[in-house]
Parts: structure tokens; sequence; C-alpha cells
């Protein structure tokens, strides 16, 4: 007596449509309550993804994942000086691909001789194959062809330098006027340079000289017996102290322990991670409330199923009796509630997320359009997130309907009614 | 009690052993009551036979037809139910819900009092209906539907809803959607209760028919003496819930 084939699920899906149709405001208040919910959860997802991806990407533009900011001040902790010697020994600690040591917080004046000037940060560069510097976009120039007399700068530079075409900047003659305070007042000194290249935008907006220049100019701002710096100079100054130096590391799953290494030996180390992760808390407290308010929508969406699932089983729970009587099991008539949930899912999640789209592109249309990176993405996951959202309201509503009707006995039914 | 046994190498259809059945209502208090529906009912009827439950309104015939179908469960007692695939009985008094429901969509054929058809579906969705819970495909649902509504006189109805049938030709919906899934057992509770004597007399003849040609087992319920004289078979006559007369041939 166990031969019985169940309910197809094709009649199933036929039946429960039949069902909807017969009661078209309830499905459409539903749909409707449902698809806001999905719009909301899917718009706050959006931008918290597309924030995510510009703020990584305008922090990946001023450092890479990899590098470690190392310094030395004597006044946090006791850590060997950033000589070249100790730069030497830290490039032997492992998983470090390159040490570059740099010379930055220097402030100066550049002006072409035109009279437009612009006060600008110089750091140094060891050239060509220095990361800090070859990883800019080039509008003009390269930064190959950085010499002894010449300097690299960004674009937001040149416009303040009143050149409009960048790869008029290239080859342009400029002064770069330094400053020092010095027994009598201050004293300043005039470095003719050429601009050699324009990056795109470069780590703070600031400008690059090759590290020899950089090194005499630091020594003349900071002592006061040390001579003018001299452009045709180009030897390194190997007993110089820096600050500051670059360490890359050979992937960025070794950033942590490189740091935690540093830290123990005295140095101050900073990271692009660290600044990700600052981002990535607001950003998720921040996405946190805001998809709090979908989920609102959307429970006071699911509040409406439950009332609209319970008001339609009870309706025909006479119905369901008959199919009892005519052999429908207790599963069978689940399954039959449960699919019209399924179906309002489907097309909730759809509405919903076609509406959420719809937002997106209009937002990224009117206030992303001027940022490179896509504020508002709108990506298939989105989708599936969408249905996922409306199926699991929809089911997780329709449940307690499904299970009385499924539990219903067609004595009870036609005694009690 | 009538208990019949075995004969002419015909296997008991059913075997009713001491059920008993108390409805509860559902107040609280002095609101709160108890009605013994069935009392100690051992009953045999057997496979292709004709029985007729008569007895006035209270007496527990439609209970004991609900028993029988499966859609009550006495609290005491066994119902053995017996199917024509040589299967073991079945208990129905200590099957579950599920395993009753599937006996009922296999076996068991019912008419309700009321009729109990769907409004919303046609006469020939109506029919159908049962085979939709067999997993039959719906040309094969639509085919099997179209023949039992021929069968029973009404293939010209059978696009038209419940409401435009008269009450005689939805009581002969009622009865196809019972039979649709060929049965072994039909049970009707007062099929001809609220029809004239010209729809009564129609229907009747419908279930003549089916016993005869198919050799179904019908159970049906009835007030109406008339009824028993005209359809012929077993009579069981109940009377507070007791089975008071066994059986009268004819």
């Amino acid at each position: 007596m166990s031969d019985d084939r169940s309910m197809r699920m094709s009649d199933v899906l036929r039946v429960a449509v039949s069902q909807l149709r017969e009661s078209p405001v309830f499905f459409y208040a539903n749909v409707t309550a449902i698809s806001v919910g999905v719009l909301l959860i899917i718009v706050m997802l959006s931008i918290a993804v597309g924030v995510r991806r510009y703020v990584e990407n305008t922090l990946r533009k001023e450092a890479a994942a990899d590098m470690i900011e190392v310094s030395a001040d004597a006044r946090i902790a006791a850590a060997p000086p950033l000589t070249y010697a100790h730069i030497a020994e830290i490039a032997r600690m492992p998983a470090i691909r390159f040490v570059y040591p740099v010379v930055q917080g220097v402030f100066a004046d550049l002006a072409t001789r035109n009279g437009e000037s612009t006060f600008i940060s110089l750091a140094s560069t060891t050239g060509s194959t220095d990361p800090e510097v070859t990883r800019y976009a080039f509008l003009a120039g390269n930064v190959a062809a950085l010499h002894r007399d010449s300097v690299v700068v960004p674009e937001s530079v040149v416009r303040q330098l009143a050149i409009v075409d960048p790869r008029a900047a290239v080859g342009r003659r400029v002064t770069l006027r330094i400053t020092r305070a010095g027994l009598h007042g201050d004293e300043s000194v005039d470095l003719p340079l050429t601009i050699a290249a324009v990056a795109r935008e470069t780590r703070f907006s600031r400008c690059y000289v090759l590290l020899p220049l950089a090194q005499q100019i630091v020594k003349w701002q900071s002592n006061i017996a040390a001579p003018p710096p001299v452009l045709a100079a180009t030897a390194i100054d190997h007993a110089f102290v820096f600050d500051t130096i670059y360490i890359y590391t050979t992937d960025v799953a070794s950033v942590a322990a490189t740091r935690t290494a540093l830290e123990r030996r005295g140095y101050q180390t900073a990271s692009i991670l660290d600044s990700i992760h600052r981002y990535d808390q607001i950003l998720f407290a921040a996405t946190i409330v805001l998809t709090s308010l979908g989920a609102i929508a959307l429970f006071t969406g699911s509040i409406s199923i439950f009332n609209a699932a319970y008001a339609s089983v009870m309706r025909r729970l006479r119905d369901f009796a008959i199919y009892k009587t005519y052999g429908a099991t207790g599963g069978m008539i689940m399954r039959l509630v449960l699919a019209e949930a399924v179906l309002t899912a489907l097309v909730a999640g759809l509405i919903g997320f076609a509406a959420a789209a719809a937002v997106c592109l209009t937002l990224q249309h009117y206030a992303g359009s001027r940022i490179e990176t896509v504020l508002f993405p709108v990506e298939w996951w989105l989708a599936l997130v969408a249905e996922l959202t409306a199926l699991g309201a929809c089911v997780l509503a329709s449940l307690r309907p499904a299970r009385i009707a499924a539990h219903s006995t067609p004595v009870e039914v036609f005694r009690i009614g | 009690m009538g208990a019949s046994g075995r004969s002419a190498g015909k296997l008991n259809r059913y075997e009713l052993e001491r059920v008993s059945l108390r409805f509860q209502s559902r107040g609280r208090g002095l609101d709160h009551a108890e009605t013994l529906a069935l009392k100690d009912v051992s009953l045999n009827v057997r496979a292709g036979e004709l029985a007729v439950v008569m007895g006035a309104s209270g007496s527990g015939k439609s209970t004991l037809l609900h028993v029988l179908a499966g859609l009550a469960t006495p609290d005491k007692g066994t119902v053995q139910f017996r199917d024509d695939d040589g299967d073991s009985p079945v208990d129905l008094a200590k099957a579950s819900e599920d395993e009753r429901a599937r006996i009922r969509g296999r076996h068991i054929g019912f008419v309700y009092q009321a009729l109990n058809l769907i409004p919303t579906m046609t006469a020939g969705e109506n029919v159908a209906l049962p085979l939709l819970f067999r997993g039959i495909t719906p040309r094969d649902r639509a085919a099997k539907a179209e023949a039992m509504i021929r069968g029973v006189g009404l293939d010209k109805h059978a696009g038209r809803y419940p409401s435009e049938l008269s009450g005689g030709e939805q009581q002969r919906v009622a009865i196809a959607r019972a039979l649709v899934f060929e049965p072994e057992v039909l049970l009707a509770d007062e099929p001809t209760g609220s029809l004239d004597s010209q729809s009564s007399g129609d229907v009747l003849s419908v279930f003549r028919q089916f016993h005869e040609s198919a050799g179904l087992t019908i159970i049906l319920v009835t007030h109406d003496d008339s009824v028993a004289q005209k359809l012929g078979g077993r009579v069981i006559r109940m009377r507070d819930g007791v089975v008071q007369e066994g059986e009268r041939a004819r």
C-alpha cells in the first residue's frame, strides 16, 4: 500500500499559481512589501561595496598593501638609528623584498620663470627602480628621465603653476626655493631644476628629487653649519640618518609578522592595511546601520506575508480537507502553501533587485560619475542576494501557516469549521 | 452486532473490532462536554458488498463512515482494512495521518453529505483532483476525468463550475470525483439527502451501476428507508453509537 507516487512539482507550482491568481490584491501587497525591503538591502550593499572599493583604490594609490613605512623616533622608543648599516640589517630580515630609504617632510616653493609659484612637499626617490614612484601613472615624461637637476611633479602642482597641458610642463625650467632659520633670520637657496615628468597624482601630491639632492637639502635645513645644496653632487651620503624607510615584503600576508619584528626592535611602523582596516570598521558599522533599515522593511514585509498566508490558509482549510480526503498528505499540503511563498519571493526578489539596480544606476549617474571607481555597483551576486533574501523572508513567514494547513484534519474542519 | 465473516471466497474488506470514539467539545468548565459517538462497534464488510448504514440524526452513522475512511481515529478498537493488492490488512486506527491519506488516495472514494466540491474549479477539475495527488500527468488526468464524467452522464457539463450545476448534477460530480481513481471502496454520507426524488433516483442508479459493473464495495449512510429499499444490499442500523441490527440481506 505504499507504492503511490508523490505529487508532481509542476502540479504543485500550477496549483500555487492558480491560488495566487485568486487573491491578486494579497499577492501584489506582499510583493510590494518584500520588494521594498529587498531594494533597500541591495542598495545599501551596493553602496558598501562601492565605497569599500573606492577607499581601497584611493589608498592603494598612496601606498602598496605590501609596503611598511618604518621610522625611528627616539622620543617614542629606543631603536637603532636608520643608518645605511642598520638599514642593511633590516634588509636581511625574512620575507623582505626591497628596502628603500626615503627623505621626506621637506617643504619648499616651486616657481616658474613666469612668476607662478606654489608651496610643495618634497620627497626623495632612488630613481627608476624605486616602487615609490614607478607605481604612479605618468601623464607626460618618465621617471627614468629624472636626473640630479630635475624634479617629478604631480598634476595638481602643474595646474597650480598655471601650466594647462601636462605635456608642456616636461622640460620646463623651474626654481626650487628652500628656506631655513639662520642666525640672522630666514635664509634661502634657489635651485634651478627641470620638470622631468608629470604624474597623474602622487602620494600626498608631493614632488620627488633624487636622493643625494634631498639629503643635502635636509642636512642644510637641519644643520646651521652645513653648506648649501649643490646640484652637481651625485654621491649618496652614506653617513646620513634617515627618519623613514619603506620596506616591501614578499607578500601582503608577511606584513603583520614583519611589522611585529620591527616593532620589537623599537621602530614605529605603519601600513596601508591599518587605514583599510579602519575604513573597513567604519564601513562595516555604516553598512550594518543602513542594512538594518532594509531588514526592518523586510520584517514588515514578512509580517504582511504571514498575515496574508495565515488568512489564505484559514480561508482554504476546507479545500485542504478535501485534498486530504482524496489522498493529499500533510507534506503535499505544506509544499502547496510554501510554493506560493516561493513564487511570491521569486517575483518580489526580481522586482526588488530591478528597482535597486535602477536606483544604483541613477545614483551612479548623478553622484558617482566624477569618481573613477563605480560607487554604486550592480553585480550578479546582488541579484542572488536579492532572491535569497526574499526567499528567506517569504518562506519563514509562511512556515507557520503551512504547518497549520498540513496538520488540519478533514473531520475537524467539517465538524467545527 | 453484525459479524458476517468470510463467505464464498470473498475476503473481508473491513473488520471492525470493539471500536469506540468519543468527541469532546472545545468549551471550558460547564461548556466542556463529551459525546460517545461510537460504542464498542464490531462489524465486518466483505469485498464487493453493498451496505446501507441507517439511523436517526446523531446515531453515529456518519462517524462510523469517517472511521471507515480513516478520516477519524477511534479511541479504542481496531479497524482492519484489506485492499485488492494482496497486502496485509492495515489497522486504520493505528496508521499515521499520512498513511491513511495514502490509503484513501488509492483505495477509498468518499462522498460527503455536503458534496464539498471546490467552487473555483470546474466540474472536470473537481473530478480530476484526486489524481493530482498520485503524480499522474495532466493529460492522463484529463482523460480519466473526462471518461468518469461521461460515466455519470455529465459529459456536457465538464467545463461548468459547481454553482452552474443542479444539486443532482453536483452530487454526480462528487461521485465521479470519488471514483475517478478506481477505488475498491466507495463511502457515501447521505448522498441523496438534499435531492429531489428524480435526482435521488439518478444518483442511486449510478451507485448500483458501479457496484454491479465494477464490483465496488459500497457503504452508504442514509436516514431514508426508501434509499435502502431502492439500493438493496445489507442494512446496518445504528442507534446512539451502537449497531442495533446486524444485517438484512435483500
